[in-house]
């Protein structure tokens, strides 16, 4: 079951306003697919954002994602509307600014307060070599959470929202072996699965419903629960934060809305005493 | 008591029949495992259905006004309304949302982490309990019950939470902060699956109601009958719709389940429901690491109805030529960085 959304997507929104009011310089369209997004509509948080995602990839290495661009672009267009929009790009040669090369530079998941993100995911490798893996468009190309150090540069990412399969595996007991480096940027959260979630049509609108969440001030952990889980296609949904003790993150889980995670306070390399999550299976 | 409340009312009470006889265990319950049985051997099992029309719902406003007496909500709330017809009541620490004409309701209620959870949730029987008891007080009016339609009892689910001091070399035992129980619903004895006609509730392990989701369309049969694919036409099917090749013994294939198909609020058109297969496969083999998981809902009529928001069922009627102007493709998706 999915919250709420039968009208779609900022677009129409925005021209139904304009005829509405007699506006007739309204521009909300983001040009997907284009360019770099224009913002036209004063945004409420004063944070920005980004999307990154690919749906088809290089010589069908992988098989197609059919709905990676439809939710990429619904939740751009519906969280623009509280907030900037400043980049969407595919995954093509896009490993080094996932990375911690290229993260702070203008794409990169550092040059933003938020990302979400919309690909196959995987974990691969044992002990230190451990790794979670996001697939790159180009065969057989990927990003390593190994390679990641997020929330300390430019403008120091604080939630990812990442679409994709495994990332957030914890039935191994080296979850934080993959996590380490990423988190020990500063990143507050990240909103992915610890196992499987299904690309199809009945969760063509997850992207959109965590934008509505996340704009209604719903508690981050929820948002992205209610959006990925409609109790009935069997997502795998899991939420990640650090802490200085147990207590510490639960408090952070339970307590981060958007924007206001944002003033929360953050704990680098040595300082994070506490890795926790929620995960729901089958959702 | 209405009608409507003591059909929910009866109803319950053989669901709690049922329950009896349910072990504590998660995951899908009796009538979701012999459902993907059933439906990997013969799809839905018969030669035809009778479609379905959707019927008008209490309104929103009827419906918000139910919910927020019998939740205990609304007091200091913000009201508003969406551009799709959507009333939300957002408070202190909760949120209500109505949709859908007033037969989709979404409430959650913000709750601390239980520190001290235990490492199992609510039992499955007691689960199924609690749920017939919430339905039953907080959901009569907005579950109603045509005649031949049933409540039935689907899945258990447990949110766990995982949790690691790194300056320990293994993480700390899992403890289940909540446990949840799904309801579905059949309509002449043929199961509805799919996203809609759900009730799902959410308790802490002190019992307490900490969400609510309810998709209830509400139904009725209508004359028009719908003639059914046997299972080697559907797997067929399947088969010319589906990312990778599947079939009903593949262990890829996560599950499936086939009957009345129903979207949900969001993804419902104006045409009747017809009969569906959901079929739920991965990249991989079970316990792949790589594998990613997709979701292929294939229409099980010999004739489809036309729906122009199923995928599925506009490829059948643009192969066919007998489409209305298609949906315009929703993007190309981002650009390139070099």
């Amino acid at each position: 079951m999915k919250r709420t959304g039968i009208g779609r997507g900022a677009k129409r929104w925005c021209l139904g306003i304009a005829a509405t009011m007699m506006v007739s310089a309204v521009a909300c369209d983001t040009a997907p697919g284009t360019g770099d997004v224009t913002e036209v509509r004063q945004p409420l948080t004063g944070f920005t954002f980004g999307v990154t995602n690919q749906q088809s990839f290089q010589n069908n290495y992988l098989p197609t994602l059919g709905y990676s661009n439809e939710n990429s672009q619904e939740f751009g267009n519906r969280f623009a509307e509280q907030n900037t929009w400043n980049w969407w790009y595919n995954l093509s040669f896009a490993a080094p600014f996932w990375e911690n090369s290229n993260d702070q530079d203008w794409g990169g998941n550092d040059s933003v307060s938020l990302v979400y993100s919309y690909t196959h995911g995987f974990v691969s490798g044992t002990g230190s070599g451990s790794m979670s893996g996001w697939n790159m468009n180009e065969q057989v190309t990927w990003a390593s959470s190994l390679n990641m150090r997020l929330g300390d540069e430019a403008t120091q990412l604080g939630v990812w929202a990442s679409w994709a399969c495994h990332v957030l595996y914890t039935g191994d007991g080296y979850f934080i072996t993959r996590w380490w480096n990423a988190f020990a940027g500063g990143l507050y959260t990240i909103l992915g699965s610890q196992d499987i979630v299904y690309d199809g049509w009945t969760t063509s609108d997850t992207g959109e419903q965590l934008a509505e969440n996340l704009n209604d001030g719903d508690v981050i952990n929820h948002a992205w629960t209610d959006a990925m889980g409609d109790w009935w296609v069997s997502n795998d949904v899991s939420v990640a934060m650090t802490g200085s003790n147990y207590t510490d993150c639960y408090w952070r889980l339970d307590n981060a809305h958007w924007p206001g995670v944002m003033s929360f306070g953050r704990y680098r390399d040595g300082s994070i005493g506490y890795f926790c999550a929620y995960e729901w299976t089958d959702l | 008591m209405n009608f409507s409340r003591w059909m929910v009312s009866t109803c319950c009470g053989l669901i709690a029949a049922f329950a009896g006889t349910l072990g504590a265990f998660a995951g899908p319950l009796k009538a979701s495992v012999d459902l993907d049985a059933s439906s990997r051997a013969q799809g839905l099992g018969r030669t035809d259905v009778n479609l379905l029309s959707y019927d008008p719902g209490p309104g929103n406003d009827n419906t918000l006004a139910v919910m927020k007496g019998r939740l205990g909500v609304g007091a200091s709330a913000t009201r508003t309304e969406t551009r799709d017809g959507t009333t939300k009541l957002i408070g202190p620490g909760w949120k209500l949302t109505i949709a859908a004409d007033g037969t989709f309701v979404h409430f959650r209620r913000d709750v601390p982490a239980d520190l001290k959870a235990p490492p199992e949730g609510i039992s499955a029987n007691e689960l199924v309990s609690l749920g017939n008891d919430a339905i039953t007080k907080l959901l009569g009016d907005v579950v109603t019950l045509a005649p031949g339609e049933e409540i039935v009892p689907l899945h258990v689910r447990y949110q766990r939470m995982w949790g690691h001091d790194p300056s320990k070399a293994m993480p700390d035992a899992t403890r289940v902060n909540a446990s949840a129980v799904t309801f579905g619903r059949k309509v002449g004895g043929v199961p509805v699956v799919g996203p809609g006609s759900k009730i799902v509730l959410t308790f802490g392990n002190d019992r307490t109601l900490q969400a609510l989701e309810v998709d209830w369309p509400r139904l009725t049969q209508i004359a028009q009958k719908q003639s059914l694919l046997g299972a080697d036409d559907l797997w067929a099917r399947i088969n010319t719709m589906a990312k990778v090749p599947i079939s009903a013994s593949d262990p890829k294939v996560h599950s499936v389940e086939c009957g009345y198909f129903d979207p949900g609020a969001r993804l419902r058109s104006d045409s009747p429901m017809q009969a569906g297969c959901a079929v739920r496969y991965l990249s991989g083999t079970p316990g792949d690491l790589a594998a990613t998981g997709f979701v292929t809902v294939v229409p099980a009529g010999r004739s489809v109805v036309t729906d122009m928001k199923w995928p599925e069922a506009r490829q059948l009627c643009e192969a066919a030529g007998q489409c209305p102007a298609s949906a315009p493709a929703i993007t190309s998706g981002g650009k390139s960085r070099r």
